[in-house]
């Protein structure tokens, strides 16, 4: 077997796994070490070896202490939701792409940030603007619009990948359309800046009760979506050659949208409208190990998640100031991405 | 090594009975179409352009609905069949394979592997291993890690024919096989081809050379001659008439000192040059 342990020049399969996982522990590392409240790193560790094993201050009846806040109130629930929203995203995006055969789709292009924009204005403007409100007004606004997406594209013909890429564009200008709206009518002084600084995207008011609710979510549909990784590598090649090797076109590439869609809302629902992590990273990822998504899955996962941990250190620690994640995301994800247009487009012809 | 058949030599392996082809919406191409394919046996589907050979080999794998009749695999209706239970009988090597992302040459042959493993599964140490000794058998192991474009046209041929057999099928289904390759290439897809057959494995194929067909041997399916279709053996199938008929072309048929039969178009100026 030496050609396909060896000869690709790439790391085997216990190699890749030692380097995913100390880019894992490097990252989530750096997002509970570092902050504006200076807290040595051994003292990080034992909170969080004190939050396992039951023993906090907290749990003792006393008021916790300023460092104990900070790292369970603070940093481990935006590095737990930092690693969900950004792994979910990037597989998300890995998935579209491998499903619609084009490296350029995000997992926004069938309407669900647009949808979820649209549902948390509603959440912010008309009932209450709880938190927890906005998360499940996001999340059904986003599958809702990428349902109706579905349903346009299978009107209109054979649903295939070209018209759900169409009536996403549709559908999401809709959504769009109908979240200007609700801002042009939202108070200036109090709810408008609610709405705008949701839509930028940010884990500041993230909670341990938020990341436990994503990650029932996510981690069912990203073990899912890793078992069938090999059938959705097959799919790449198209409708007719994945049919003739033995793959149920239709089912599998609804469950893997319906799973992708899922994730995507998901994330989107917790930390606002994050661009391009979905974009980029499931790229980078091809770039390091090539199209074949049993790869493809777990890289895209760690460096997604290790991204949005890494950009989320950087909001929160760069000025006093908290700035909104999306735009974090954005001004280092799109330098990044004229980098890989620059070397080239490998790992798709 | 390649192929094992399961079924007794006689049996039918792929039967149509009374079929008809063309798309959906489109116009009818062909009716009528009685054919049976045993293990060995190798069938060429010959015709003009546009006259439904690929349409014909789609509809027999399972590609596209019958528009009337019915295709039965072994005792199975095609029509009652999932996409695995095609895919472990008839293997189809398509024209064209137009991946968008690049993948080394050995994945895409692993990929014949689709139908064999679970749907929640991925290829193991013993299909990667297979794989393997298919591309050894093909003549392209030293090029396993190249990405699939980077690969000539002859070479990506063989990989999709790799791919294909790794499926361990009874009926292999290669729609224009030899037509984008040069000389030695069309050599080598059709010495395979009749290594194959004189196998176990029953060939279906449509080609654009006619000499193809009758250097295979085995049946010939023309379409579009004044009877519509004619099926039986290569070399009675075959004639300068058909041809003509079938093409709206003179052929000369002409056989080289070794006994291979050249197909040779006549051009309307030729008449003048003699």
């Amino acid at each position: 077997m030496p050609a396909f342990a060896v000869s690709r020049g790439k790391p085997g399969s216990g190699g890749l796994s030692l380097a995913l996982l100390a880019v894992l522990v490097a990252s989530v590392s750096i997002g509970l070490f570092a902050g504006r409240f200076d807290l040595p790193p051994q003292e990080v560790l034992a909170i969080c070896f004190h939050a396992l094993t039951g023993s906090l201050t907290e749990t003792k009846g006393v008021t916790p202490t300023p460092a104990e806040t900070v790292v369970m109130v603070v940093r481990l629930p935006r590095v737990m939701a930092g690693l969900g929203v950004g792994a979910g995203l990037a597989l998300a995006g890995a998935c579209y792409q491998g499903i619609f055969r084009n490296p350029l789709v995000s997992p926004f292009i069938l309407g669900v940030s647009g949808g979820a924009g649209f549902g948390a204005a509603t959440a912010i403007l008309f009932l209450g603007g709880d938190a927890f409100m906005i998360q499940i007004c996001a999340f059904a606004g986003g599958t809702t619009a990428v349902t109706l997406c579905h349903l346009l594209a299978r009107s209109a013909g054979n649903g295939s990948p070209l018209l759900l890429i169409l009536s996403g564009i549709v559908v999401g200008a809709v959504f769009t359309a109908l979240l200007s709206l609700l801002k042009y009518g939202a108070d200036p002084e109090d709810k408008l800046p609610l709405i705008e600084f949701w839509l930028m995207g940010s884990l500041a008011g993230v909670h341990m009760s938020d990341v436990r609710l994503l990650f029932c979510l996510l981690v069912p549909a990203g073990v899912i979506l890793m078992l069938l990784r090999w059938r959705i590598t097959v799919l790449t090649l198209g409708d007719e050659e994945a049919r003739s090797l033995g793959v149920n076109v239709p089912v599998l590439r609804g469950t893997v949208l319906v799973l992708a869609t899922l994730m995507a809302a998901a994330s989107v629902s917790v930390a606002g409208v994050i661009g391009w992590v979905g974009l980029v990273i499931p790229h980078l990822a091809r770039i390091l190990v090539g199209p074949d998504f049993r790869r493809l899955v777990p890289v895209s996962l760690v460096l997604g998640g290790s991204y949005l941990v890494l950009a989320d250190t950087v909001a929160r620690t760069l000025t006093s100031a908290e700035i909104p994640l999306g735009i974090v995301t954005s001004l280092i994800g799109a330098p990044i991405f004229a980098l890989l247009i620059r070397k080239g487009g490998r790992g798709w012809s | 090594m390649v192929v094992t058949i399961a079924s007794a030599p006689s049996a039918a392996l792929l039967e149509t009975r009374d079929l008809s082809v063309g798309y959906p919406r489109g116009p009818v191409l062909l009716s009528k179409l009685y054919f049976t394919l045993r293990a060995g046996e190798v069938v060429s589907i010959l015709g003009r352009n546009g006259v439904g050979k690929s349409t014909l080999l789609r509809t027999l794998t399972g590609h596209l609905p019958a528009r009337g009749g019915h295709v039965h695999l072994g005792r199975d209706d095609l029509r009652h069949l999932k996409p695995a239970e095609i895919a472990k009988r008839i293997a189809v090597v398509p024209q064209f394979h137009s991946a968008v992302f690049a993948f080394t040459v050995a994945d895409l042959v692993l990929m014949g592997r689709t139908a064999r493993i679970g749907t929640f599964r991925q290829p193991g140490k013993a299909d990667e291993r297979k794989a393997m000794a298919m591309l050894e058998r093909v003549g392209l192991a030293h090029i396993a890690d190249r990405p699939v474009p980077q690969s000539s046209g002859g070479q990506r041929q063989m990989a999709l024919i790799a791919r294909a057999l790794l499926q361990e099928p009874t009926v292999l289904a290669l729609d224009e096989p030899t037509s984008h390759l040069d000389m030695a290439n069309q050599v080598q897809v059709l010495d395979l081809l009749a290594d194959l057959s004189s196998s176990g494995l029953a060939i279906l194929m449509t080609s654009h050379f006619p000499e193809h067909a009758l250097g295979l041997g085995g049946r010939a399916l023309m379409l579009g001659g004044p009877n519509g279709l004619h099926l039986g053996d290569a070399a009675d199938v075959v004639t300068e008439e058909a041809l003509e008929a079938a093409y709206g072309v003179s052929v000369e048929l002409v056989r080289s000192p070794r006994g291979r039969v050249a197909c040779i178009p006549v051009h309307a100026s030729d008449d003048s040059r003699a």
